[in-house]
């Protein structure tokens, strides 16, 4: 025993070496960093709803303007009922003028220069209608409701519907007889002009025009 | 148990205590660079499984089973033989140079690096750690007999290596 005891006193007596520094700062970081609290997951989760918030705001901002550029008006979604001529106490006549915004949007602009151009024809049925007796040929709402659809009324106000082909002006009918005299389309000039003094009867034809086409008359 | 809870401070005070032991156990029997890459390794073990560590064990002895275990996987990949440690290599190329003293250390770890694994394992674990003999057997999974004939092989073979050096 006393043998492994002087064994021992000569083992100890060398000298004690020490890991580097470096060893020593590598395992106590990882260490430290084992044990480190991780990061809440709250901010992960608020930023999802964050995100979130920014998309539902963006589809508030953007769909009206998306709806604007399609034609449609949210405002008249949300448009009181229209005041319109009064037919009897407490009933309403649809007008037309009554739909629109008081604010026009460029699409609603647009669509009304457009039927302003077409709409002879609306605006001399539209003179008929309120010419005639209250509450026999007008329409009220009641019966309007009854009578069409609400989702077509919807749609064609949302859309409003313009004449696919638009009738010629009959200014403009004689004066496309005229460019068909000048570049020398009698035939065509002849059919045009057939064509309109069936259409148009009652039209007299200006006398500068006449003197136009009296070759054509002639033949 | 500190450390499991997050207390660094209780990690660096451990680390403190048996940073050197852990490094000679291992410098004694390996190269420095595999020394260094070992001990390393062995704290990084540590580390990770302190969620196992359970207060019934001593931590010095669960530290060097993790020492032990780690080194006798270092054996079976590597196959590698203990070779002299370079700082306490013998100058035998200018033995006179060297001091009395310093020659009969040289001898001992010269000494120490020749026995086999599992005696100079015993050894170390006895004389640089300063575990018990149950201990030993516990960290080496040895019985006690057999634990202590390892350690009686391993300072015959020692004293023999320094015969005429050492009284």
């Amino acid at each position: 025993m006393s043998d492994d005891r002087e064994l021992s006193a000569l083992y100890h007596s060398a000298d004690k070496p020490q890991p580097p520094a470096v060893l020593d700062e590598t395992v106590r970081s990882a260490a430290h960093q084992a044990v480190k609290p991780k990061r809440s997951h709250a901010p992960q989760w608020l930023g999802g709803i964050a995100a979130s918030l920014i998309a539902a705001l963006l589809i508030t901002q953007l769909l009206p303007t998306v709806e604007q550029e399609a034609g449609v008006s949210p405002e008249l979604d949300d448009a009181p009922l229209p005041a319109v001529d009064a037919v009897a106490p407490g009933r309403r006549v649809l007008s037309e003028d009554a739909l629109a915004p008081t604010a026009p949007r460029p699409a609603r602009k647009k669509a009304e220069a457009e039927r302003a151009r077409v709409g002879k024809q609306v605006t001399q049925e539209q003179a008929e209608m309120k010419r005639a007796p209250a509450g026999d040929k007008a329409f009220t709402m009641d019966e309007y409701d009854s009578a069409v659809p609400a989702e077509s009324v919807t749609e064609e106000i949302r859309t409003p519907a313009l004449p696919q082909a638009a009738p010629m002006s009959p200014e403009t009918e004689l004066q496309t007889i005229i460019d068909l005299l000048d570049a020398g389309k009698t035939r065509a000039a002849r059919q045009h002009l057939d064509d309109f003094r069936k259409r148009h009867p009652g039209v007299e034809i200006p006398e500068a025009v006449t003197r136009r086409l009296e070759p054509l008359n002639a033949r | 148990m500190q450390y499991q809870a997050g207390d660094t401070v209780a990690f660096d005070t451990l680390y403190e205590k048996y940073r050197g032991d852990v490094y000679r156990f291992l410098l004694r029997q390996f190269d420095t660079a595999t020394a260094e890459e070992l001990y390393q390794d062995v704290w990084m073990k540590l580390i990770q499984a302190r969620g196992r560590y359970q207060p019934t064990a001593r931590f010095r002895t669960w530290l060097y089973t993790i020492t032990h275990n780690h080194v006798k996987d270092h054996y079976r990949k590597q196959r590698v033989t203990a070779v002299a440690n370079d700082n306490d290599a013998i100058d035998t190329r200018a033995p006179e140079r060297i001091a009395q003293d310093q020659q009969i250390l040289a001898v001992l770890h010269a000494g120490i690096h020749q026995l086999p694994d599992v005696q100079r394992e015993a050894f170390l674990l006895k004389e640089e750690s300063g575990l018990s003999l149950d201990e030993i057997a516990e960290v080496m999974g040895a019985t006690k007999e057999s634990t202590k004939s390892r350690l009686r092989y391993a300072a015959a073979k020692l004293r023999e290596q320094l015969k005429g050096l050492w009284p």
